[in-house]
């Protein structure tokens, strides 16, 4: 319970100290300027302080995390508490829908509806942040949906109900699952989420310039390889976050 | 089946299917001709459909010849030329000419390392306990019915990812028949791009992808099959390979690339670092470490997890509730998910290969959205899901024969 409150202290003190960073503009400087007394992370290639632009970049991959993990949550747990309550062969049906989902490799997927609605760059795909975040969320969320229907369904087989008209009330089907199995999903959905949109960015350039994310710095430092702080400095706030993300996974699994 | 026959015959397609990838990536210079008396030139027929290797030495050359002149054009494309003549139009550039052994070797060298694991984990059960205590007993079922099962879901997958490409051509305005005909007689259509064949993209860089993922996956599987053996009884290895985990996490292959990129290329100047086009081997080795280091820790760690405490029965030896009961079930997990373990690090490579600019699937999927050229986009995608899909029928079959149980 310890490592929960600690890891969740680190986590919301981190979102804390972004948030302010991403408002409060610190002084900027010469563009590329490496990481001196002045400007201890640096600057960036518009010569704004790098300590604002990863604050920001924390901050919205942050949002895009909780956005996808809000949408896969609410749809698997939708999905899954039917599919786990009507039973029989409803649920077989529902089940193998959610697998056949699962068949189809979602990043080379996803980049291909990325191309309707983002404009290639050349060098990247600009596009657009909410509406990234809304296709990962949506084919993300059948994974989940399946280990809710089995969790539903294996624990009521026992049940009279079950048993007679093969169905259980909703309001048993909620009780079964109870509010333990939303938490246990939400943080590996935000690790799904950013996971999924680190992998559209390093492999497609996917990204918003508008909401710079962890993933979007990295992909520009891909281009000025030799300007080591501007790959390296993100690559560690990305790699703590999503540390601190899995730990807190684990530590609310335990409850 | 004996460990060692397992392991000889593991070697023995690892081998082969390494052959394969290394004689897929096997390249040389060709010239295609067209000759006509016309005033337009017009490039050889179906020139798009050779294996041109457009990665690695970048788009074929054209070449008009007239008695007049020579013409060197930048695309091949219709040339108009200001008299009606005999001309020879010449496109020239280099190929894969064995490309299409691609798939084949990554199936082979699955296979094998599957038959590997297999092997190694019985190989160190006989040496512990004996031949007679590794011994099954198991009674299968009907191999012929549980091929039958798991063809017809490999059909239904296969079905369903069809209808998202047809869907998604359909969306793009391309005519459902065209679609259709050009799925069924696997053909794509030309990149918008590159301008040749998606079939001959995809198989060029699959190449690429096949050797690197071959060594990786074979040398990873093979070594965390040692690692987990030495970790269940040991509790540092068990612990270093618990917190790998996190490293795993953390510096995913693709973080790990670009370090490696830094330190070795450019501050110790040890590995060249770019796209291979005469010595393969000084570009492989930091892809190769990129995708090795992260994953024998993921590997390991899915197989310790299963593992986690080792039961009590009095009357037992702990050598016999470890190497027969605790490393047996373990066996069974970690082999029903070995082909998603290829997958997933299929796709770790594709991030990777971006980063080296390493000409395989992934950088060719990379340039493709860059220029937003959707139809490499879906060719690869159907790429991806016949190995997804065919990993998993192998891997599902070979199991079958391997531990008669799953079969009843």
């Amino acid at each position: 319970m310890i490592r929960l409150y600690i890891t969740l202290g680190i986590l919301i003190s981190l979102t804390v100290i972004s948030i302010f960073l991403d408002v409060y503009e610190l002084p900027a400087g010469r563009p590329l300027t490496p990481p001196n007394p002045h400007y201890p992370l640096g600057t960036y290639i518009n010569g704004q302080n790098m300590i604002n632009i990863n604050a920001e970049a924390i901050v919205n991959t942050l949002l895009f995390g909780s956005i996808v993990g809000i949408l896969e949550t609410v749809l698997s747990v939708s999905y899954g508490t039917v599919a786990g309550i009507l039973g029989g062969k409803i649920r077989t049906a529902m089940v193998r829908i959610i697998d056949s989902i699962n068949s189809i490799p979602r990043l080379p997927f996803l980049l291909s509806i990325a191309l309707f609605y983002g404009i290639p760059t050349g060098v990247s795909l600009k596009a657009n942040f909410f509406l990234t975040a809304l296709i990962v969320g949506l084919t993300g969320w059948p994974l989940y949906a399946r280990q809710i229907a089995e969790t539903i369904y294996s624990n009521s087989i026992n049940f009279s109900f079950r048993r007679i008209v093969n169905n259980i009330p909703i309001r048993v089907g909620f009780r079964i699952l109870g509010w333990k199995q939303e938490i246990h999903l939400i943080v590996p959905s935000i690790i799904d989420g950013i996971s999924t949109y680190t992998a559209m960015g390093v492999i497609g350039g996917v990204g918003d310039p508008n909401f710079p994310t962890l993933t979007t710095l990295l992909n520009t430092a891909s281009h000025l390889i030799p300007d080591w702080w501007l790959f390296l400095i993100p690559a560690i706030f990305r790699g703590i976050l999503l540390i601190i993300l899995q730990i807190l996974a684990e530590e609310i699994r335990r409850i | 089946m004996k460990s060692s026959t397992l392991i000889y015959t593991s070697i023995l397609l690892l081998s082969l299917g390494l052959i394969l990838a290394y004689s897929s990536l096997d390249s040389e210079k060709i010239q295609v001709i067209n000759y006509n008396y016309s005033n337009i030139a017009f490039p050889p027929v179906n020139w798009q459909e050779y294996y041109w290797s457009v990665l690695v030495y970048g788009k074929p050359n054209a070449t008009i010849i007239t008695p007049n002149q020579t013409i060197f054009v930048n695309n091949v494309s219709v040339f108009p030329l200001n008299e009606t003549t005999k001309y020879v139009y010449i496109v020239s550039g280099y190929v894969q000419p064995y490309a299409y052994l691609s798939p084949i070797a990554l199936f082979l060298v699955l296979t094998g390392t599957f038959v590997g694991f297999k092997g190694t984990i019985l190989y160190f059960q006989s040496r512990v306990l004996g031949e007679e205590l590794t011994k099954g007993y198991a009674v299968g079922g009907s191999l012929y019915r549980y091929f039958l099962k798991r063809f017809s879901s490999f059909l239904f997958s296969a079905f369903l990812i069809i209808l998202v490409v047809i869907l998604l051509e359909t969306l793009h305005g391309r005519p459902l028949d065209k679609t259709l005909l050009g799925i069924f007689t696997f053909n794509l259509g030309n990149s918008s791009f590159f301008g040749i064949s998606i079939t001959s993209l995809v198989f060029t860089s699959l190449s690429y992808t096949s050797i690197l993922l071959g060594i990786s996956f074979a040398l990873t599987v093979y070594l965390s099959a040692f690692l987990v053996i030495y970790g269940i009884k040991n509790k540092i290895i068990r612990c270093i390979i618990d917190k790998w985990k996190y490293i795993g996490t953390a510096l995913a292959s693709w973080v790990f690339a670009i370090i490696l990129i830094y330190l070795l290329h450019f501050f110790l100047h040890v590995f060249p670092y770019g796209t291979p086009k005469d010595d393969l081997l000084p570009y492989l080795v930091m892809p190769l470490i990129s995708l090795f280091f992260p994953y024998i820790g993921i590997f390991s760690n899915r197989f310790l997890l299963n593992a986690k405490s080792v039961p009590n029965y009095k009357g037992l030896k702990q050598d016999i509730l470890i190497y027969r009961h605790v490393i047996g079930n373990v066996t069974v997990v970690v082999l029903s998910s070995i082909s998603s373990a290829l997958i997933e690090m299929l796709l770790a490579e594709m991030l990777v290969e971006g980063i080296f600019l390493w000409p395989g699937l992934g950088e060719l999927l990379k340039i493709a959205i860059f220029h937003g050229d959707y139809k490499i986009a879906e060719g690869v995608m159907i790429i991806y899901s016949t190995i997804a899909l065919t990993s998993n029928l192998i891997t599902d079959i070979v199991y079958g024969i391997l531990d008669p149980r799953v079969t009843r």
